[in-house]
């Protein structure tokens, strides 16, 4: 993602220390950037980062993260259809969540070239069971490259790998769909 | 990062706020797509209906009421944020003001009848500790009849609105009834009592609410929950605070939203999905 992006600047959002861990370990070797809000972490929670005895901090922990995401290029996360919390981040960035948006390409695995027109919002699945992460792009922060490229370059490296997905937008080479 | 006790919360704010004077002006909707929410047949994109919902939250008589009490314990900020969209909508909808009160029961833990509030420690123990006021309008007093809407079937009782001692409910189970959802409708719709209190279970209960809204919903839905959840200043002035301190600038950064938890794991499971390990975040 940062590769296709051009950006080197992660804000990381998670209650889990040790997703945590993984991917600034990653982020290391990969030259990236990742700062995140210092504040307790557990493995274990029903939900990110409620604590029984202390609603204040997690509370404002999850304020600040919303706002601070709100700014971003590009948003990754999981599906709305498995963390609300991701509905809530796209709102916040100014897209809507609707699961039906018109003209919805769903296409298989393997490579697939993949061009709109605008850019929006895709998701993809890299698993053989559904676990899909969701990628929201501003569109005002790619001037340059254009944000379709950014968005083709995003579908390429992703179904590349073997992942499928959908995303929104018109499509415009939809022979290479066909294809597909 | 605690919320701060000074000016900048309610907990110090005037009891009595000013209607803020620069409201969209107040217009009529007399087309809807949804049969009791705040959802106009008219798509307005680009929270287009955001103005609107405010002025609503802003009436020049705060008269009605919606008082809506956060019980969800084991609901994160995500699930709850779609839950209080859809009982704001429900709110404006019927000309009332949304406004979150604290519980007063609390939890097992804590029967000391005081104020309780599971996003906050501090006055007012709601989520405006953190985001703005919904409205300027102040809790109604506790001298006016009030009506409690507890479950999603039987859910009309009168009786006073006091802090510390509510009115027991009867309630009966009409699961399975073939005319619950226009029972359920009715009790929402028509009811004329000047203030309704809801728990938000009960918004969760009725999934008519918030599953399957319609396409017309979505960009309404939006514009609840950035109205709903924007955040006060010493929120943002954190947020600015942090940018500064990594040099980060909006707009050209990464979002990366990392949900891993056993609990969520096996949630998503029941649903036959799969959270995405973390792995799959970084070869994205």
């Amino acid at each position: 993602m940062t590769n296709v992006t051009g950006f080197r600047q992660v804000i990381l959002q998670t209650a889990s220390p040790r997703a945590l861990s993984e991917y600034v370990a990653w982020a290391t070797t990969a030259n990236v950037s990742v700062s995140y809000t210092e504040n307790p972490r557990e493995e274990g929670d029903s939900w990110g980062g409620w604590k029984a005895d202390d609603h204040s901090t997690p509370t404002a922990v999850a304020a600040v993260n919303l706002y601070l995401a709100s700014g971003a290029a590009v948003l990754i996360s999981p599906t709305p259809s498995v963390s609300l919390w991701t509905t809530l981040l796209i709102h916040h960035l100014g897209y809507d969540s609707s699961p039906n948006a018109s003209h919805v390409p769903r296409v298989g695995g393997g490579h697939v070239a993949w061009h709109s027109a605008d850019l929006g919002e895709m998701s993809f699945n890299c698993e053989p069971r559904a676990s899909n992460l969701v990628a929201v792009v501003r569109a005002a922060a790619f001037v340059a490259p254009r944000v379709s490229l950014v968005e083709q370059r995003l579908w390429n490296e992703s179904s590349s790998g073997g992942c499928t997905g959908r995303a929104r937008g018109t499509v415009i080479d939809s022979r290479t769909l066909t294809q597909s | 990062m605690p919320p701060p006790s000074d000016s900048d919360t309610a907990a110090s704010a005037p009891a009595h706020r000013e209607r803020p004077r620069n409201l969209a002006p107040w217009q009529h909707v007399r087309a809807f797509a949804h049969p009791w929410m705040f959802v106009p047949a008219a798509i307005r994109h680009d929270d287009g209906w955001l103005p609107l919902i405010r002025t609503l939250q802003h009436p020049e008589l705060c008269s009605r009421y919606m008082l809506v009490e956060d019980d969800m314990l084991r609901a994160g900020l995500g699930f709850t944020g779609r839950l209080l969209a859809s009982a704001l909508l429900l709110a404006v909808r019927h000309g009332r003001v949304l406004l979150e009160v604290p519980q007063v029961h609390g939890t097992a833990s804590n029967h000391s009848g005081m104020p309780y509030g599971r996003w906050c420690d501090q006055p007012p123990y709601t989520l405006q500790c953190a985001f703005e006021p919904w409205t300027h309008c102040a809790p109604p007093q506790s001298h006016r009849d009030v009506v409690i809407f507890e479950t999603e079937c039987t859910c009309l009782l009168h009786g006073k609105f006091e802090m510390d001692r509510m009115p027991q409910l009867h309630t009966t189970n009409c699961t399975g009834h073939k005319d619950s959802l226009l029972n359920r409708g009715r009790c929402l719709l028509h009811h004329k009592a000047a203030v309704m209190r809801v728990k938000l279970s009960s918004i969760y209960r009725m999934r008519f609410l918030y599953e399957s809204p319609g396409d017309a919903a979505f960009s309404v839905l939006r514009a609840a929950q950035r109205y709903l959840l924007t955040p006060r200043p010493w929120v943002r002035a954190l947020a600015r605070c942090f940018k500064r301190q990594h040099g980060l600038h909006s707009g050209r950064f990464l979002s990366v939203h990392i949900r891993s938890s056993p609990e969520k794991s096996a949630e998503a499971a029941r649903s036959n999905k799969r959270m995405p390990p973390v792995k799959a975040y970084i070869r994205g």
